[in-house]
């Protein structure tokens, strides 16, 4: 079995992308909403597209049928106030990533509608 | 002490002479009934936009697969009182309402209100638990920027003010 401590913590690079899902709820009349964009214990998971093509992004949630995955270019998501991109690598997903968020509601408030600027639709939701 | 101050030329108001035209039978009926409109009624595209939103209020728990909580009827109340309110204030003042956000569902359970216009956007969060403030940000997309917090159970002039630039 894998042991995430084989994967290496690599640098991430500007010019490359991240790529996170976004649930159909995040979605109206086909446009992205901000709140997709939100905090779990302070980040918010995304997969480096080094280690994941956008379609392995979307097979890996719960119900990627009613996923869409939008990609970020990690030079703009560093450009947003003090916002990191880090590769931290998961047993089963060497892509994984995570953006760090500011803890205050204000803030993440901010940064959730600078980050809905930089994001790109790369898969769109399946039709109904 | 005199204030330095431009002279303008006197503007005069043209009188546009429009041809009149004979009212149909339907337009007469619309132009009879009685005009009882008050100032605070409901914007109708504000209203649609509610009755859209709503239905997020039908979401289970866990609705993404990955946690997130449901949406409240009391959170989505505070943020409807809040755009009515800010809009019927709007309306009784200028005569004319306020742009309509976009409603959606916000992080852990709160409810955001998105305004994206052409000149500038705002976005206004309205958090679950009610004992916490609203949080909004916005910009001209350029260095004309508005951030903060407001109980949003009161008027908040800042925000009528960028609702109204």
């Amino acid at each position: 079995m894998a042991d995430a401590l084989e994967f290496l913590v690599e640098e991430i690079p500007d010019a490359d992308s991240v790529f996170m899902r976004a649930h159909k709820v995040h979605f109206r009349d086909g446009a992205l909403t901000p709140g997709v964009f939100k905090a779990q214990d302070g980040s918010m998971s995304v997969d480096w597209d080094k280690y994941s093509t956008q379609e392995e992004t979307k097979q890996r949630a719960k119900r990627p049928d009613e996923n869409a995955v939008i990609s970020l270019i990690v030079g703009a998501v560093r450009k947003i106030d003090d916002l990191d991109v880090k590769h931290t690598p998961e047993a089963n997903n060497r892509a994984h990533s995570e953006v760090d968020l500011p803890n205050s509601r204000e803030e993440l408030n901010k940064v959730r509608l600078l980050l809905y600027r930089v994001a790109q639709i790369v898969i769109p939701l399946s039709p109904a | 002490m005199p204030t330095a101050e431009a002279v303008r030329e006197w503007e005069r108001e043209a009188c546009v002479i429009e041809a009149w035209t004979a009212l149909t039978n339907e337009q007469e009926q619309q132009e009879n009934e009685p005009r009882s409109k008050p100032d605070t009624s409901v914007n109708q595209e504000l209203q649609a936009e509610i009755d859209q939103a709503r239905q997020m209020l039908s979401l289970d728990a866990d609705w993404d697969g990955e946690g997130s909580p449901v949406y409240s009827k009391d959170t989505f109340d505070r943020a409807v009182a809040f755009l009515t309110t800010h809009s019927a204030y709007v309306h009784s003042s200028w005569g004319l309402y306020p742009p309509v956000p976009r409603v959606s569902p916000g992080p852990d359970g709160s409810i955001d209100l998105h305004w994206k216009r052409k000149t500038w956007e705002l976005l206004v969060n309205i958090p679950a638990d009610p004992s916490q403030m609203a949080v909004f940000y916005g910009d001209d997309y350029g260095s004309q920027k508005i951030k903060g917090s407001f109980d949003p159970q009161t008027f908040n002039l800042g925000i009528i003010a960028w609702l109204m630039h």
